[in-house]
């Protein structure tokens, strides 16, 4: 950067203050991905295990929701390997809770920084969400292994996977921003947002599918972008014979719900942490 | 002066609003659903404007609460101005508040490579400065410490050595000298003076005025958000103890 042969543009620049983005695409990448790798290797800091805790974590939650699903609700049966749709929807969806929910805190949680180093500011809930993306690849890769065991055959729609976790990442980003920027504004969203994460992962057909649901509810489950996007993964990865969400809802011009609803939102993230960026230093 | 100018500042303003009840709670917003909320108005900064030249050293005083530090976070580009025009030249490193942010949770050496990227630095050239940064600090066997575990007078040393190793055109220093040791204290003034006569730009603040004195070139005494005095730092070290101690204007 000092390098004493690099000539240096010594003209005199207009200081703005801070903002979201600041326009250095290349600076913006290099400090998200650093930060990101950092908190990988920091968060599970000491704990025996390390990063596998956030393995450790859904696989814990899947063997209580499997024993109650099978054994004591018995619905379970009547969805088709019915463990291996679980554990992906369970894995997906903690990527959504896990992204949203650390990403509201984030900025207030690198209140040191913020208050003292001039930086794009949407570097941080970015950072979280790619945080939380090496996470789910890791769980990724042990799903697979579980779906092969369970008798899972892979077929060419593996290859449509990808938008699955491309609809969750754009999805949780959006939430992210918009989460981020309020809450320095608005502590309860904090409280607020732990009850609408439940909410969602009952609401959504996460522990059971569309296919089990009330007709009448079938398009309502749908029409939320979580529900597509995991009725698609169960069609495309687990089940071939499973409808897909536009099947489902009776045309692929329905899907265009879903997608209005995940691109309204990371707009409206954009947007508010733009509008927000500039002054959130004064308000941590 | 006949230096290139490397900070302009103009007529800079800048009021905190202090809400007075504190409406983050979604209770009271529903209980007062149109109520805007007052605000108290803080008039920290009510026009400053002075410029600094390369191979400059500008003393900033004045009593604790003055404006001091609101001045050099706006012009760290951390806090955004109300009116008036701010211009830098250069690669800019704050040293705000007794260092640059660091996350107290991780090592010292992914604080220092966090922050380096920040200043602009490529992950790469993070890595390579590291050994530089670690050893102009003295903190080689501490480089896997957390920063928590650090005294107050590691983290200076660490954070100015990030500083050192920036390569900044022009530094803003707010309070560096308080924490550190004798022979930590005499290395920066050392760098200092290295730094300036490369041509660099140093701005420092603080209470110290026979450093004012002895370094600055010119300073300036800030008391209520306003340029009290401009100048010779020896006439500015006299205004600032008529202001503490008798609380006359110079």
């Amino acid at each position: 950067m000092s390098t004493a042969a690099q000539p240096k543009d010594m003209k005199l620049r207009q200081i703005k203050g801070p903002s979201a983005y600041e326009g250095n695409f290349k600076r913006f990448v290099y400090l998200t991905w650093t930060i990101a790798i950092t908190e990988f290797r920091s968060h599970y800091f000491g704990s025996f295990l390390g990063p596998l805790w956030a393995l450790v974590r859904p696989l814990m939650l899947f063997g209580v929701l499997y024993v109650v699903f099978t054994q004591v609700l018995r619905f379970g049966d009547s969805i088709p390997n019915y463990p291996a749709v679980l554990l992906l929807n369970i894995v997906l969806f903690q990527f959504f809770a896990d992204s949203t929910n650390t990403s509201l805190i984030s900025v207030v949680q690198h209140e040191n920084v913020v208050r003292k180093m001039h930086f794009p500011r949407m570097v941080i809930p970015i950072a979280t969400v790619l945080t939380m993306g090496f996470y789910l690849v890791q769980n990724l890769i042990a799903v697979s292994v579980f779906l092969v065991i369970s008798g899972v055959t892979p077929h060419l729609t593996w290859l449509l996977f990808p938008l699955v976790v491309l609809g969750f990442i754009v999805l949780a980003s959006g939430f992210a921003m918009l989460l981020a920027s309020l809450f320095p504004r608005f502590r309860d969203l904090a409280q607020i947002w732990q009850v609408a994460t439940t909410v969602l992962l009952y609401g959504s057909p996460i522990l059971y599918t569309v296919t089990i649901a009330p007709p009448g509810a079938v398009k309502w489950l749908l029409y939320n972008p979580i529900g597509t996007l995991l009725t698609n993964a169960r069609a495309w990865v687990i089940d071939p014979a499973a409808p897909s969400a536009a099947s489902l809802m009776g045309g692929r011009v329905y899907l265009l719900i879903p997608i209005g609803i995940t691109l309204g939102i990371f707009a409206l993230g954009l947007w508010t942490f733009n509008r927000e960026a500039p002054g959130i230093a004064e308000r941590l | 002066m006949t230096a290139p100018v490397r900070i302009q500042v103009r007529d800079l303003h800048k009021t905190f609003r202090i809400p007075r009840h504190q409406y983050s709670h979604a209770k009271e917003r529903l209980l007062h659903p149109f109520q805007a909320g007052e605000y108290d108005e803080l008039n920290i900064l009510k026009g400053v404007s002075f410029d600094v030249h390369a191979g400059e050293m500008f003393g900033i005083v004045g009593r604790n609460g003055s404006g001091k530090s609101t001045l050099l976070k706006c012009l760290a580009g951390i806090y955004r101005a109300d009116s008036g025009s701010m211009h830098v030249a250069g690669l800019l490193c704050p040293f705000i508040e007794l260092g640059v942010g660091f996350n107290h949770e991780l090592t010292a050496f992914d604080n220092v490579r966090i922050n380096a990227v920040m200043l602009g630095m490529s992950p790469r050239e993070a890595r390579a400065r590291f050994e530089a940064i670690m050893d102009f600090a003295e903190l080689n066997e501490f480089r896997e410490l957390r920063l928590k575990n650090y005294s107050s007078g590691m983290q200076v040393r660490l954070a100015f050595a990030v500083l050192v190793e920036s390569g900044a055109d022009v530094m803003l220093i707010d309070e560096v000298l308080a924490v550190g040791d004798a022979a930590f204290q005499q290395k920066c003034v050392d760098f200092f003076v290295a730094k300036r006569a490369e041509g660099r730009t140093i701005v420092l603040v603080t209470h110290a005025m026979e450093m004012v004195e002895a370094l600055c070139d010119r300073a300036m005494l800030i008391h209520d958000g306003e340029i009290e005095t401009l100048g010779d730092p020896h006439e500015v070290g006299q205004a600032y103890l008529r202001r503490n101690f008798v609380g006359e204007p110079a």
